[in-house]
C-alpha cells in the first residue's frame, strides 16, 4: 500500500526538522508509544501498543536511517512486529522539506507492508486510519513547532482536527539553527510518522 | 432467472440418455449425507498451524515454549523436525519436489505452515499456535510475474523437478531464475505475417488469481496400524496422493491407505498436495493419530487459481481470414510450482484460440513469486488465455466492419482440420456452439442500445481446451447373484454427478434400472488406480473403462447363459430381465443364471477393465504434435446485457452457453455443469478476485471476497447441449466441466464493448473499472 501526502506547517523548515528529530517531542507526540531507545547512529527501536478496527496490538520495532539530507530530506525503513498477533509490518517511508513564504512544505511517500493478521485487516481500513492518525499528528507537530515550551495536551477529535493541506498555524517561526548531520541523525523524531500508524484509536 | 426445466424422472429403456436422479440428492438436501470430515476415525489429536508473515525470509529461529506450556498441548512440530526425519523426501509435488509441508529454513509466503501444534482439541491447537514465535530474517520478495523476470532475487536457489514427469528432468539443477517452465508454440512466421496483414490489434491482458471457494471446506487425519499409514482426506486424487505420501514416507504402496467421501466442491482446489502430506508427515513419525481441519481463512492460502499476464496480438487480412497470432503468457504460480508448468503448457498450446491460424508464435511461462501456490483451477488456466484471445478476435472483427459471430464462424477449426498445435481436429463441434448461443439470444434482432443511462450489447465468445492426456483409469464391476451390481473406480464425486454417470453406463450395457448399481467411493486399498478426477476427463476416461468392465461383464453372462442353454454365444443376447436366446426364445434371468452358475445365493461376479490414453509429445522448440491430445472440448457463451453509464454496474439480461458433450449420458446433469460453470465463469468476469498487498491477501475471508449471489444472476440462462458423438467416447460421450465457464468472461467483455465502446483488458468488470474506463474515454 502506498500513501503520499503534503501539508504546511507555518515554521522555518530547519526548525520543523529539528523538531521533527527530537525524541523528546516526537515521542509525547505519538499516543501509545512506550518505548524508544537509540542504538547507533542510524539504528533505533521501541515499542507501541495500540488498536485498529478492535485489534490490540503491541508490536517492538526496529528503525534503519537510509538516507539523511539536513535540512530537506530523509528516507527511512521499519520493521516491526506483534508477536502474539503474528503480524509483522514494513514501512519505507520518504520525506521531504522546502521552505515556502508560509513556512516550511512537507511532502512524504510511505510504502507500507501489513503481514498476518493485521494485514488481513485489507487496505481501506488500514487507510482510512493512517488518515486519521496523519491529521492528529500533523496538529501535533504544529504545535511542537509553534511552542516553544510544548507539551503535549490531547489529541483533536476527528471534528477538530484540521486536514492535513489546512494545517497553518500563524505564530512566528522559530530562529534558523545550524545543525550539523552527525547530530541531526541521534533524533528519532522523524519517524514519529511512521509510527503513528500504531497509535490508539479513540 | 429463468432457465430450463429439467426431467429428473427416471425413464424406461437404455440408461444413457435418460436424466436419472443425481446419486445421494436426497441425503445431500436434507443435510445427511456423509462428507470426508464426517467419516469415522480413532480418536485424533488435532493440529493448529502456526503460519508465516512474511513473503520471503529465513528461519532463524521457532520458539516454542510458551505453545508447549498451554495445558492440553501435547507436542509442536516444525520443518526441522520433519526434515530430520525424512530428509529430501520432505519436498513434494505433482511437477517440481519443491514444497515441504511446513516451511524448512525459509518461507515463501505470506501463511506458508511453519510450525504445528497437537492438542487434545482443536480450540487449543489453534489458540498454541498463535504462541508460536518465529525470528526472520528479512529477504526480498517477489510480488509480480514482471518483477520475477527483470529482477534478480530468486524464490528457490534451483529447479527440482519431481519423477512424475519426465520431460521436466531436464530442468534439475537450473539455477537464477524464477521461470519454472516455458512451453513455445512457433507454427509458420507470424511476424511476416504480422508486418503483412492489413489489420493487427493487440492488448495486454490480466485475470487477477482467484479462490474456488468451495462450500465444503478442507480436512484430513491420518494414523498408523502397525507398518501401514491410514489417510481420510477431502482429494480428488487419491491414487496421486498414496503414490505421493509413499514416496515421502518410503513405504510400499500397500502400506498406504487413502479414503475419501464424495467432495462438497472442488473445482480443483482438492488436487494434489494439499493438507496430506503434512498429516501424514506427522502420524508416521510421530506414530500418532492426526487430525487437521482448515479455518476458511486458512482455506484462502492454501491454494489459488493463477493470476495470468498476456501480452497477445492478432492479424487478418482483408478477407476476414486470421493470419497470425502471437501471445506472451506469464503464469503466476507463486511460491511452490503445483501443477502450474502443466498449466501453462496445457493452455499456452489454446492460446490462440480455436482459429485456423497458420502463423502462430506463443511463449508460456510459469513464474515463481513469493506468493501462495497456485494450483489446478476449472479450466486450467486455459479461462485466462481465452480472455485475451477471445477479446483480441472481437476487436479483429470490429476493426474489419464484420459481424463479430460471424467473423468467428469464418475462422472456427472444423472438423479435420490441423490446429496450430499441429494436432488435426475432431469431434469438436465449435460451430454448432457458436450457432446456439446466437441464435438463443436472438442474436441478429434489433436492440435498443440506449435506456436513459443504460447502454445495451451483446457479445459473444468461443471456448477450446484439450483433455488432458495420456491418462490413466481402471474399473472393476462386481455382478451380484441378485442381479445388483457393485463398481469399484476411484473417481471422486465431488458435485459434478459422476456417480450418477457411470451407474448410467453400466445400467445401460448390462440392462439394469435405477439404483442397481452402487458405485463405491474411492479407497487405495480397494478401489483401482485412476490418475485424478479433474479436466473433465472421468466421463470419457473412466467412463471408457467402466464401459469396457461392463461390457466384458455381459459377454461372460452371455457366454455362461449359452453354455447352460446349449446354444452358441451369438444366439443368445443380454436384455431386460436377462438373457435370451434368439433361436428359442427362453430366456434365463441373471439372478438364476448366477445361482446356477456358482450354486450359492450371495456370489459375485467380477470384471475388470483399463482405459489408457496416450499421447505425442510436443517438440520442445516448436509445440507442435501430431496428438497433443484424446480430444477436444468446445463451447460457446454468448450475452445481451445493459451497463448504467451513472454507477458503471452491469445487468445481464439473457447468458447462453453451449458445450459439445459428445453425447449427453445424463442431459440434466449435464446442463447443470452448464450452468454451474457459466455461474462460476459470470464470477470471474464480475466479482472474484483476491486481492495482494506486498504478498499479503488482504481480502481472504468470506466477507471481503466477492462471489456472485443470487440476486446478480442473469434474468435468463439457457445451457444448451450440443451432441456430436465422439468417436471413442463412451456411448459418444466426453466431458463438460469446464466447457460452460471457459468462455464467459469474454463474452461479458465483449457485450460491454458492443454497449460502451470500451475495451476493458482486465478483470473482474467492476463498477469502479467501467465507471473509470467511461471516465478516460470521456477525458480523451
Amino acid at each position: 500500500m502506498q500513501i503520499s501526502s503534503n501539508f504546511t506547517i507555518a515554521a522555518q523548515t530547519s526548525h520543523v526538522f529539528d523538531t521533527l528529530l527530537d525524541p523528546k517531542v516526537m515521542i509525547k507526540c505519538i499516543q501509545g508509544c512506550e518505548e524508544l531507545e537509540r542504538i547507533d547512529e542510524t539504528h533505533y527501536r521501541g515499542r507501541i501498543t495500540n488498536e485498529v478496527a478492535h485489534i490490540k496490538f503491541n508490536a517492538r520495532f526496529a528503525a534503519e536511517i537510509t538516507e539523511l539530507n539536513y535540512p530537506n530530506h530523509i528516507r527511512a525503513v521499519l520493521n516491526g512486529e506483534d508477536r502474539h498477533l503474528g503480524s509483522s509490518i514494513k514501512v519505507t517511508i520518504s520525506l521531504n522539506l522546502e521552505p515556502t513564504e508560509e513556512g516550511s512544505a512537507i511532502t512524504y511517500q510511505m510504502e507500507i507492508a501489513l503481514w498476518g493478521k493485521l494485514g488481513r485487516l485489507g487496505e481501506s481500513i488500514v487507510r482510512r486510519k493512517s488518515l486519521e492518525f496523519e491529521r492528529d499528528f500533523i496538529s501535533e507537530l504544529s504545535r511542537a513547532c509553534v511552542q516553544p515550551e510544548y507539551t503535549p495536551g490531547p489529541a483533536l477529535s476527528h471534528q477538530e482536527a484540521a486536514t492535513p493541506e489546512s494545517v497553518q498555524i500563524a505564530v512566528p517561526p522559530a530562529a534558523p539553527t545550524s545543525h550539523p548531520l552527525a547530530a541531526a541523525s541521534r533524533h528519532i523524531g522523524w519517524f514519529a510518522k511512521l509510527l503513528a500508524f500504531f497509535r490508539r484509536s479513540r | 432467472m429463468t432457465s430450463e426445466v429439467f426431467s429428473l424422472e427416471s425413464q424406461d429403456g437404455n440408461a444413457v440418455g435418460q436424466s436419472w436422479r443425481r446419486t445421494n440428492s436426497e441425503s445431500k438436501v436434507l443435510g445427511t449425507f456423509r462428507y470426508t470430515a464426517d467419516l469415522p476415525v480413532p480418536k485424533c489429536l488435532y493440529l493448529g498451524v502456526h503460519r508465516a508473515n512474511q513473503p520471503h525470509a529465513r528461519i532463524a529461529g521457532i520458539e516454542t515454549e510458551s505453545a508447549m506450556a498451554i495445558p492440553g498441548v501435547v507436542k509442536v512440530i516444525t520443518g526441522a523436525d520433519l526434515y530430520d526425519a525424512l530428509g529430501e523426501n520432505l519436498f513434494t509435488g505433482p511437477a517440481f519436489s519443491d514444497q515441504p509441508p511446513l516451511a524448512w529454513q525459509r518461507v515463501r509466503y505470506v501463511g506458508e505452515p511453519v510450525a504445528v501444534v497437537l492438542a487434545e482439541d482443536l480450540a487449543t491447537a489453534r489458540a498454541a499456535a498463535d504462541e508460536i514465535y518465529v525470528d526472520y530474517e528479512f529477504i526480498t520478495p517477489v510480488l509480480d510475474v514482471d518483477a520475477a523476470l527483470e529482477g534478480t532475487d530468486y524464490v528457490h536457489d534451483e529447479l527440482r523437478p519431481s519423477a512424475v514427469f519426465p520431460d521436466l528432468r531436464h530442468l534439475m539443477g537450473e539455477h537464477d531464475t524464477n521461470v519454472n517452465y516455458e512451453y513455445n508454440l512457433i507454427r509458420g512466421d507470424s511476424e511476416t505475417a504480422h508486418q503483412k496483414a492489413p489489420v493487427t490489434v493487440s492488448g495486454e491482458f490480466w485475470t487477477p488469481p482467484t479462490s474456488h471457494v468451495a462450500m465444503e471446506n478442507f480436512s484430513a487425519s491420518a494414523w498408523v496400524e502397525e507398518d501401514r499409514l491410514d489417510l481420510v482426506s477431502t482429494t480428488q486424487t487419491p491414487s496421486y496422493v498414496r503414490q505421493a505420501i509413499a514416496t515421502m514416507l518410503n513405504l510400499r504402496l500397500n502400506q498406504v491407505r487413502v479414503r475419501t467421501l464424495g467432495l462438497g466442491g472442488s473445482f480443483g482446489s482438492k488436487m494434489y498436495d494439499r493438507l496430506e502430506p503434512l498429516v501424514a508427515a506427522i502420524a508416521w513419525t510421530q506414530k500418532l493419530p492426526v487430525r487437521l481441519e482448515l479455518t476458511r481463512e486458512e482455506a484462502f492460502v492454501l491454494t489459488t487459481r493463477h493470476g495470468v499476464a498476456v501480452s497477445s496480438r492478432m492479424s487478418a487480412d482483408a478477407n476476414g481470414n486470421i493470419v497470425a497470432a502471437t501471445a506472451d503468457v506469464r503464469y503466476d504460480t507463486g511460491a511452490y510450482a503445483d501443477i502450474g508448468p502443466r498449466i501453462a503448457a496445457k493452455s499456452g498450446m489454446v492460446a490462440c484460440g480455436p482459429y485456423q491460424i497458420e502463423n502462430a508464435k506463443i511463449r508460456s511461462r510459469c513464474i515463481y513469486t513469493n506468493k501462495p501456490s497456485a494450483g489446478p483451477f476449472r479450466g486450467f488456466g486455459v479461462p485466462q488465455v481465452t480472455w485475451s484471445h477471445e477479446s483480441l478476435v472481437d476487436d479483429l472483427a470490429r476493426e474489419l466492419g464484420e459481424d463479430p459471430a460471424r467473423f468467428r464462424r469464418q475462422n472456427l477449426l472444423r472438423e479435420g482440420d490441423v490446429s496450430p498445435v499441429g494436432t488435426m481436429m475432431h469431434s469438436a463441434d465449435f460451430i454448432g456452439c457458436l450457432d446456439a448461443v446466437t441464435e438463443a439470444i436472438g442474436w441478429t434482432d434489433p436492440l435498443e442500445k440506449t435506456d436513459g443511462s443504460w447502454k445495451w450489447g451483446r457479445g459473444v465468445a468461443v471456448g477450446i481446451k484439450a483433455v488432458l492426456t495420456p491418462t490413466v483409469s481402471n474399473a472393476v464391476l462386481q455382478l451380484n447373484q441378485d442381479a445388483s451390481a457393485t463398481l469399484l473406480i476411484s473417481t471422486v464425486d465431488m458435485g459434478q454427478g459422476s456417480d450418477t454417470i457411470m451407474a448410467q453406463i453400466v445400467a445401460d450395457v448390462l440392462n439394469l434400472g435405477p439404483d442397481m448399481v452402487r458405485v463405491i467411493n474411492p479407497d487405495t486399498d480397494i478401489t483401482p488406480y485412476d490418475t485424478i478426477t479433474a479436466g473433465s476427463r472421468s466421463t470419457y476416461h473412466t467412463g471408457n473403462a467402466v464401459k469396457k468392465a461392463a461390457e466384458t461383464m455381459r459377454d461372460r453372462l452371455i457366454e455362461i447363459a449359452a453354455k447352460q442353454m446349449g446354444v452358441s454365444a451369438s444366439d443368445c443376447k443380454l436384455v431386460p430381465g436377462g438373457v435370451i436366446s434368439s433361436s428359442s426364445q427362453r430366456l434365463i434371468s441373471l439372478e438364476d443364471l448366477i445361482l446356477s452358475q456358482f450354486g450359492a445365493a450371495g456370489t459375485t461376479m467380477t470384471a475388470e477393465a483399463n482405459f489408457t490414453t496416450e499421447w505425442v509429445p510436443y517438440d520442445r522448440a516448436t509445440g507442435q504434435s501430431t496428438k497433443i491430445t484424446e480430444h477436444w472440448f468446445a463451447g460457446a457463451a454468448a450475452v445481451e446485457l445493459g451497463v448504467d453509464t451513472r454507477t458503471g454496474r452491469i445487468r445481464i439480461r439473457h447468458l447462453a452457453v453451449a458445450g459439445d458433450v459428445g453425447r449427453a449420458i445424463n442431459p440434466a446433469l449435464v446442463n447443470q455443469q452448464l450452468v454451474g460453470g457459466a455461474i462460476m465463469g459470470m464470477g470471474h468476469a464480475l466479482f472474484d478476485e483476491l486481492v495482494f498487498d506486498q504478498g499479503q491477501i488482504v481480502n481472504g475471508t468470506l466477507l471481503d471476497y466477492q462471489l456472485p449471489s443470487i440476486k446478480d444472476m442473469p434474468e435468463k440462462l439457457t445451457p444448451i447441449i450440443v451432441e456430436n458423438p465422439h468417436r471413442t467416447g463412451p456411448f459418444g460421450a466426453k466431458g463438460v466441466g469446464e466447457t460452460g465457464l471457459i468462455p464467459i468472461a469474454p463474452a461479458i467483455a465483449n457485450a460491454v464493448r458492443d454497449a460502451t465502446g470500451i475495451r476493458i483488458t482486465t478483470l473482474p468488470l467492476t463498477p469502479e473499472k467501467v465507471l473509470s474506463a467511461l471516465a478516460n474515454r470521456g477525458n480523451k
